[in-house]
């Protein structure tokens, strides 16, 4: 690796002759913003004035697979590195030219082949962003039902090439369940169709082996997608649950039972109490527990009464401060707020971890699920809330990816880790992850993503820090002792996020040996290691 | 020392077997070719052994069972060891709280669901038949059959594999509920049919029993009726296991359902679920039929067919073709076939697709034109590879595999026949 051919004009000639001028780019405006995407390490960099530590060479935008096939092939003549880029919304660094080379943007393939309304499948190109696809579809009385929180600003192609996840992938899947056949082109320049296995091919399944490569073994130009009519019946509703213990097991009781939701989310104890001290004046106070002992033994606790106090002036300012004392307050100081907040907020009775669960689909099936659903939850300790969280839930639910920039600009950072886990594993991989990195981090957590055999959860955390180098030695420890924890517990380190460069570290500890067969595929299908050199650890 | 010498003391003598009792019961073949050997290792340590043992002496590895005996060739130029795991057919671990079951490859499907039905668990709405195989087997080798209208192809229920690699390496695929770091080697393993790996032991997904099974049976006018219903009740959501559409004259010789009146369809499913779920489904599957003009079979009818269906003793001869078919060409093939002399099932029917098999009641010439243009209206001949994965194959062989040991004269490695 790192033994890649430079970008010549010799290169840049044969890719406008293949492209013409004005699909080829070495301006620095187009290489520097091609060389990024939303991975929080490049956004401190930013926030401290720091200039990208890599740069793609050229920037290119075909418009069909013959021209992709060309771009790459010019570029395996020449042995320079290839990357592809949707719309660098990932937040793993999966774009990072870290040898330079070639950036291929595929937003101008973005064309929607066809939709065949009979036998629900839409072919459509890797470019095309998510939503006006999905708007696409709509009109014509379907969807994918792949409602990722970043569905504004990413494409069809990313969400393949990372195996994302939308929000009611309960009811629809992940994206790699919605996909029947892709269109590829492998490091070699050629063109290959995957479809065979849905169809009626023997042999291995080659979509799964293309799926969440993350432009490491081909290049994803188009795909061939399962859609479903639009729902014509949704039901939302909010319940709370006494602990994450009785809202996880409520979970997994609705799963193993046969009952699907389309979302369940269920949002731990300070996670709840921050999303209810972050409403309206309106909302009701939280009532404190009756004091109790302290279990606390590494520092001096407040009493209980002191603490409570505190909790409640934090709530307040909460609610009331501007971002930049938000964030001093809250991210100076995360392990103290952590190791008070949560032990109280335990002993709440009743009602602390708020789970939010919708269903959607056929009018009278959903109606009949609905009820079921509802009815289990509450038979598991789940107390009823109403339609109102869930359809407050439903309205904001894109609007947490666009609240990074504030908070970058108020001077901290903020990340999220996805892990998943069996559920025989579930509560250790909370418990170890969440001591892991809430010793570095203000740190959140709510689960979603559930299947008969376990669920996903989703880490937030949020610091600030004084410095560049500090705050990159802090996120750098946050995630090496989070991912640590989760791979010995047996979770798994990324459950829709991707790998990138962010997590290519780990992949030996999540794959272990089997990372060999992950090389050997690579070598057989790019042959001269162009392809996104350096991502998933290969 | 000699690959007989070196089997004999890695996995014992009672393991590797050379008489021809055991090729011709086993593998179907009149005589024991040269340098064969029938080896039944007893753990996946002595897989290992074995394929280190192959490597070393230039000898295949063939992978062997009920699925992998077909299209099953000797070229008699190299040592070859036939390999079965029939001997290792344990339970490694059944986790009844992530619903998982780790079960060694060689055991059959049919003793795994007997062990789960005793705790109130299954694989799933499956076809029972296919049952019969290893689950090592079920995964290797891609069939029609084992498509399941809920749960997809079987190979979607397996959340891992450990394999020997052709390097005598073992691999064990990481379990998780759902993952994104990278391609998803253990479903690139189902399917290969011993090619890139032996399959040692799996990782299953289970499945609560269903608390309600009604099975369910009605009679149509036409199979164009059946299909409509079936696209119509597909639509509303209901999740039915194994809906499958057979004509008249195929019901009455198979299931035993007499004919009343004229030529029609004879649908027939079951609503597994909750309760109430269940009872849902059958009622929109009612409704969609009686708006197609269709009549419910009687309660004894349909309760024998689910009955046979779930001994397996449903008798169904090997199909002249079986294809599959997207919704939108059933209606026309379902028009086209009933003019002609044939018996027909469709099965594994989804809203994307549906499997078509196709019994001829009488030998005509003018079939294989019947065949053109069902294939030229999109029906797709199951078992094709595609030349293209094909090549990707290959060459992944060649990486994974440089020796070649592994199942070197796979059908996924031949041109097309």
């Amino acid at each position: 690796m790192g033994s890649f051919g430079r970008v010549t004009d010799q290169v840049i000639s044969a890719l406008q002759r293949l492209l013409g001028d004005d699909a080829v780019s070495t301006a620095s405006s187009h290489t520097e913003v091609y060389s990024r995407d939303m991975w929080p390490q490049t956004l401190i960099d930013r926030q401290f004035g720091k200039p990208n530590s890599y740069q793609a060479d050229v920037v290119v935008w075909p418009s069909s697979v013959r021209e992709v096939s060309g771009v790459v092939r010019i570029a395996a003549e020449h042995h320079v590195p290839l990357i592809p880029y949707g719309g660098g919304s990932g937040v793993c660094g999966g774009v990072t030219p870290i040898w330079g080379g070639i950036t291929i943007d595929m937003k101008r393939m973005q064309s929607v082949v066809s939709v065949d309304s009979e036998n629900l499948i839409a072919d459509v190109e890797a470019g095309i962003n998510g939503e006006r696809f999905e708007r696409e579809l709509n009109h014509r009385g379907l969807t994918l039902g792949h409602f990722p929180s970043s569905i504004y600003c990413s494409t069809v192609g990313g969400w393949l090439a990372t195996r994302a996840a939308g929000q009611l992938s309960n009811k629809y899947g992940k994206i790699e369940d919605r996909t029947v056949g892709l269109t590829i082109v492998t490091g070699t320049g050629d063109i290959v169709e995957t479809d065979s296995a849905f169809r009626s091919g023997i042999g291995p399944n080659w979509t799964q082996a293309f799926l969440g490569s993350e432009g490491t073994l081909g290049v994803i130009c188009s795909a061939r997608l399962r859609v479903a009519p639009v729902a014509t019946q949704r039901q939302f509703r909010g319940f709370h649950f006494s602990s994450v213990e009785q809202g996880t097991h409520a979970i997994r009781s609705l799963y193993q039972k046969g009952l699907c939701p389309a979302v369940v989310r269920l949002y731990d104890e300070l996670d709840t109490a921050l999303h209810k001290w972050g409403g309206s004046d309106k909302d009701a106070p939280l009532s404190l527990p009756t004091p109790l002992p302290s279990a606390l033994p590494s520092f001096q606790s407040p009493t209980p009464k002191e603490a409570g106090d505190r909790l409640r002036n934090w709530g307040k300012k909460w609610a009331n401060a501007t971002k930049k004392q938000l964030s001093e307050l809250v991210m100076g100081n995360p392990d103290s707020l952590q190791a008070i907040a949560e032990p109280l907020l335990r002993r709440i009775p009743g009602g602390k971890c708020l789970l939010i669960v919708g269903l959607e689909g056929a009018n009278t099936r959903t109606q009949v699920e609905s009820r079921l659903v509802f009815e289990e939850l509450r038979r598991n300790g789940g107390s009823d809330l109403g339609e109102e969280p869930g359809e407050h839930w439903l309205k904001r639910r894109y609007s947490v990816s666009y609240k990074m920039s504030s908070t970058f600009r108020s001077g901290s950072f903020v990340d999220t880790m996805e892990v998943a886990a069996t559920w025989d594993k579930l509560m250790h991989l909370y418990n170890d992850v969440r001591t892991a990195i809430s010793r570095h981090a203000f740190t959140l957590a709510h689960f979603s993503h559930a299947y008969e055999e376990g669920c996903s959860i989703y880490f937030t955390f949020a610091r600030n820090s004084g410095s560049h180098e500090e705050a990159r030695a802090i996120y750098k420890q946050i995630w090496d002792d989070g991912l640590r924890a989760t791979s010995l517990v047996g979770g798994t380190i990324s459950h829709h996020h991707g790998v990138g460069l962010l997590k290519a570290d780990y992949m030996r500890a999540e794959h272990r040996e089997t990372m060999d067969v992950f090389r050997k595929l690579k070598h057989s299908l790019d042959p001269k290691g162009i392809l996104n050199p350096g991502k998933l650890g290969l | 020392m000699s690959l007989s010498t070196q089997l004999r003391e890695v996995i014992g003598d009672e393991n590797v077997r050379t008489d021809s009792q055991i090729f011709r019961q086993k593998l179907d073949f009149e005589q024991v070719p040269e340098n064969a050997y029938y080896v039944t290792p007893t753990s996946a340590a002595q897989t290992t052994d074995i394929v280190r043992a192959a490597l070393q002496e230039g000898a295949a590895v063939v992978p062997v069972g009920k699925a992998l005996r077909k299209g099953l060739r000797h070229t008699g130029t190299r040592p070859t060891l036939y390999l079965s795991t029939e001997k290792m057919s344990h339970i490694i671990r059944l986790d009844e709280v992530s619903r998982t079951v780790h079960v060694q490859a060689g055991m059959k499907g049919n003793d795994l669901e007997e062990i789960l039905r005793l705790r109130g668990l299954t694989l799933g709405e499956l076809p029972p038949e296919i049952l019969h195989s290893s689950i090592g087997g079920l995964i290797s080798v891609r069939t029609a059959g084992k498509l399941s209208s809920t749960l997809g192809l079987f190979e979607n229920s397996v959340l891992g594999v450990s394999a020997v690699l052709a390097d005598g390496r073992m691999i064990h695929t990481r379990i998780a509920p759902r993952r994104s770091t990278g391609p998803d080697i253990a479903r690139m393993i189902c399917g290969s049919e011993g090619t890139l790996a032996v399959v040692t032991s799996v990782v299953l997904r289970i499945q609560h029993r269903p608390e309600t099974i009604m099975p369910l049976g009605f009679r149509l006018p036409s199979s164009d009726h059946a299909f409509r219903a079936a696209i119509q009740v597909l639509r509303e959501e209901a999740k039915l296991a194994d809906m499958r559409i057979v004509n008249q004259s195929l019901a009455e010789r198979l299931l035993d359902i007499p004919q009343q009146g004229q030529e029609g369809a004879i649908l027939l499913t079951a609503a597994c679920g909750p309760t109430d779920l269940a009872a849902c489904d059958r009622d929109l599957l009612r409704s969609a039929v009686e708006i197609e003009g269709g009549v419910p079979l009687d309660d004894d009818t349909a309760q024998t067919w689910w009955t046979q269906r779930q001994q397996s003793d449903e008798h169904m001869p090997t199909p002249w073709q079986r294809f599959i078919l997207r919704p939108s060409a059933w209606q026309f093939a379902g028009k086209l076939l009933g003019d002609w002399p044939i018996d027909i099932q469709v099965g594994s029917i989804n809203q994307h697709s549906a499997v078509f098999y196709l019994w001829p009641r009488e030998p005509s010439k003018k079939l294989d034109d019947l065949y053109k243009i069902l294939l030229s209206e999109g029906a797709v001949p199951y078992g094709t590879s595609e030349p293209a994965l094909q090549e990707l194959l290959l060459a992944f062989k060649e990486k994974l595999d440089p020796n070649n040991i592994l199942n070197p004269d796979s059908r996924l490695l031949r041109e097309s026949e």
